[in-house]
């Protein structure tokens, strides 16, 4: 049999094989395909990071950053209502609503070592807000807090937990403004000063179009140029620890850290989309606070293992993949 | 010019001379051009791939199942061959994205890496053709001339290079069936076909054709083989699917179905394009069925194979009657030029086709403006505040009180859908179907003389 007869078997069993190879590879794919480590030696941090694969990296050395995270946890309850209205779908896309953000966050977070996300109810939130919050993350999506933890007044359980070191991640409404009961919404005026101080949310529906330039958006790869309910950090109070990075429009950015007592509040503006989802876990995974500081940042590439010095922080948060990131890794730095 | 084919061996000049065009156009046009859309979703999903997270367990990607797998290959083939920048996002561009464009922009690596994969696609897909018109007719000149037609289509070789779609594949699983039902290879056939199914839904439009194939030419094996083939596409579904029945994600591989059905904005023309699916594609269905049911009891032929080449092309045809993207209406591209090739319908079929590829062309000319982005950024040919002019240009003049991207759209469509249209008439007159329109207009003619 000459080979030409043969082509069909040839071509169908060549366009089999990649299809197959490819589920292969996905099966088989997973965090620890990737490896990274940074050590304090002679007055700098010394990275190595390892990818079998070519990628392009960018390692940010951080100082004053918020210490490792204990607990991560998101809060979704399908009995309260929410504030948060659905973000856009992308043609032929799954609609990205509250329930669908929230079963993303685990998956988005583990790319980034952090593995300890777990999702909380009203009530189980409430017992995290009872405890001590230093070394815990709370990300609201909902754009409202539940009765359980939240009252419109100063004695809320939530800001007494951010108060004691607990860091909340604000997404989807402004901040403050709701208290959700089973039943409806409630407003709050002025929910937005417990927070942070003073109103100093902006309006929705607005975008950016300029970078905070400060660094982070290269630093951390972020994407999200929407500001809806964004701080304006103008409006803060004099003498309150703040960093904002991203994009900007006048004094509203797309992510502000705001510090409240000794914990922070950090509030990614705009409606869901992927990018914000994206930008806000590297935030949380690089356990960015009000107070942090940009020490150094070294981009290169990789393929097998590839070393370099960055100053000396705290901490490195290294992201492999660029605007595409499929490793992140935070490496605490002793000193 | 056919004089270049007329050599027995395969690589005469002739299809050297089309292999290196062909392969020299789709270079070219990936590296002077990118359409920097759906392309960065395929950078989303490939990154969610090798970190872990699967297909659908975080949002970017929204197709079923095959494409995202071969993507997994791409992407370790882009990792081997050492580029390890995909895309960056400019801040320049994000004004773009209230226009529902991106402000993300592949590299030059990668879309030359993408336009040698889909090249793969391509080149395969045209020797499938050249496979079965020498099968068929015996007649190796009469095949490069399919492979020549195929591999230089500009349509073919613009949405692989220019748009970054991965139509390619579809129109080359399609045809792979074909072949291998042909060469009795019913197992590998089915394979293929739920293969076909599960990267683009439109080659289930097939499915009656070739089971009635199988049936026609298997005489007392026809169930055998009919089983074969069963087992061959159910063995791959289950195969493609596993992973996703493990995870729970088997609806969200069908979001890109059943969103398209349902979704939209809700404004006006969201309206009519998803009453216009819902109203034409059941007429389709039900012109499907009659021809299902003509080639089954009413067709008459010494070639089994020839039957199914023609009702393949018949099937498809009348699948892309509802005017289609630029990307979808590749995989009508092998059948009409097996069938054209096949049958001696060259002269009868040119104009039409041509007609449909400018008609394509035009369309993917919508997006000008943002396929000429890799160019401002990583090339410099183009100064960013030419480009900016050029994109404004093409967002603001206004022809009529509509802008020049949807002028082209319409019109782009509108020929496509012509020229397909006029193809289908010319396929169906072949048949006779017309025949009773001419007899009428003689008798006329005699009565009128009478």
């Amino acid at each position: 049999m000459k080979a030409g007869e043969l082509y069909p078997v040839i071509a169908a069993i060549t366009v089999l094989a990649l299809v197959l190879g490819g589920e292969a590879l996905m099966v088989m794919a997973s965090h620890d395909d990737f490896s990274s480590s940074a050590e304090e030696k002679d007055g700098a941090v010394e990275y190595s990071i390892g990818s079998s694969l070519s990628h392009e990296y960018c390692v940010a050395s951080l100082d004053e950053t918020m210490g490792d995270l204990q607990s991560m946890s998101v809060y979704y309850d399908p009995s309260y209502k929410s504030f948060a209205e659905n973000g856009a779908a992308s043609i032929g896309g799954r609609a990205l609503d509250e329930e669908y953000y929230v079963q993303q966050m685990p998956a988005t977070l583990k790319m980034r070592g952090v593995d300890m996300c777990q999702t909380v109810d009203a009530r189980e939130l409430e017992g995290i807000a009872s405890s001590p919050g230093a070394g815990s993350a709370v990300i609201i999506l909902s754009g409202s807090l539940p009765d359980t933890v939240y009252d419109g007044t100063s004695d809320s359980l939530i800001l007494s937990w951010i108060s004691s070191g607990g860091r909340l991640y604000w997404v989807g409404g402004p901040l403050g403004s709701y208290i959700a009961h089973p039943e409806g919404l409630e407003e709050v005026d002025n929910g937005a000063s417990l927070f942070l101080g003073s109103e100093c949310i902006g309006p929705e529906g607005i975008n950016a179009y300029t970078e905070v330039d400060n660094g982070y958006r290269d630093a951390l790869k972020l994407q999200n140029n929407h500001l809806g309910w964004a701080v304006d950090s103008s409006l803060l109070p004099e003498g309150t620890a703040s960093l904002s990075m991203g994009y900007c429009e006048g004094s509203l950015s797309t992510i502000t850290l705001v510090a409240h007592g000794e914990g922070a509040v950090c509030v990614i503006a705009g409606d869901y989309t992927i990018r914000q989802r994206m930008d806000m876990a590297q935030v949380v995974a690089a356990c960015i606070g009000p107070e942090t500081v940009l020490v150094d940042c070294e981009e290169g590439k990789v393929k097998g293992t590839s070393t370099g010095k960055v100053a000396p922080g705290d901490s490195v948060y290294i992201t492999l993949g660029g605007f595409y990131p499929m490793y992140c890794e935070r490496h605490g730095v002793a000193r | 010019m056919m004089n270049i084919f007329d050599d027995q061996r395969f690589l005469c000049k002739g299809m050297i001379l089309v292999i290196v065009v062909g392969i020299a156009m789709r270079l070219f046009l990936g590296w002077i051009l990118e359409y920097n859309n759906d392309i960065t979703a395929w950078t989303t999903t490939m990154a969610n791939l090798q970190a872990g997270g699967g297909l659908y367990s975080m949002a970017g990607y929204y197709y079923t199942p095959v494409w995202g797998y071969m993507l997994g290959s791409f992407g370790e083939f882009l990792g081997l061959i050492g580029v390890d920048t995909w895309a960056q996002v400019f801040t320049e561009l994000l004004y773009t994205e209230d226009l529902t464009d991106e402000a993300a922009v592949t590299t030059v690596g990668f879309n030359m890496a993408l336009t040698i994969f889909y090249l793969v696609g391509d080149i395969l897909g045209a020797f499938a053709v050249y496979w079965l018109v020498k099968r068929v007719t015996g007649d190796v000149r009469r095949a490069k001339i399919g492979f020549a037609i195929y591999f230089l289509a500009i349509h073919l070789a613009m949405v692989g290079a220019v748009w970054g779609q991965f139509d390619t594949f579809s129109a080359l699983m399609a045809i792979l069936c074909i072949c291998l039902l042909v060469r009795g290879n019913h197992f590998l056939a089915g394979m293929m076909f739920s293969a076909a199914c599960l990267l683009k839904v439109f080659p289930a439009a097939l499915i009656l054709v070739l089971i009635i194939y199988i049936y026609r030419k298997g005489g007392d094996q026809w169930v055998r083989q009919l089983l074969m083939s069963i087992a061959g596409a159910a063995i791959m579904a289950g195969m493609l699917m596993l992973p996703l029945i493990m995870d729970g994600n088997v609806m969200d591989s069908m979001t890109f179905l059943t969103a398209r059905a349902e979704g939209g904005s809700g404004d006006m023309s969201d309206l009519i394009l998803k009453y216009s699916m819902l109203t034409i594609y059941p007429i389709l269905g039900v012109f499907e069925l009659i021809l299902a049911w003509y080639y089954l009891k009413r067709y008459r032929c010494e070639d089994e194979d020839k039957g199914l080449l023609w009702f393949s092309l018949l099937a498809m045809l009348v699948l892309f009657l509802y005017p289609s993207t630029p990307q979808y209406i590749l995989l009508l591209l092998p059948f009409v030029v097996v069938g054209m090739i096949v049958f001696d319908m060259q002269k009868a079929m040119a104009k039409p086709f041509i007609l449909m590829v400018v008609g394509n062309v035009i369309l993917m000319l919508t997006c000008l403006s943002m396929t000429t982005v890799t160019n401002v950024f990583y090339m410099g040919m183009i100064s960013f505040e030419d480009w900016q002019a050029l994109d404004e240009f093409v967002r603001e003049s206004m022809i009529f009180g509509f802008s020049i991207s949807r002028v082209l759209s319409v019109v782009g469509s509108a020929i496509q859908t012509a020229g397909v249209a006029w193809m289908t008439l010319v396929a169906l007159d072949s048949m006779g179907t017309f025949e009773w329109v001419r007899e009428r207009r003689q008798r006329k003619a005699a009565a009128q003389q009478d």
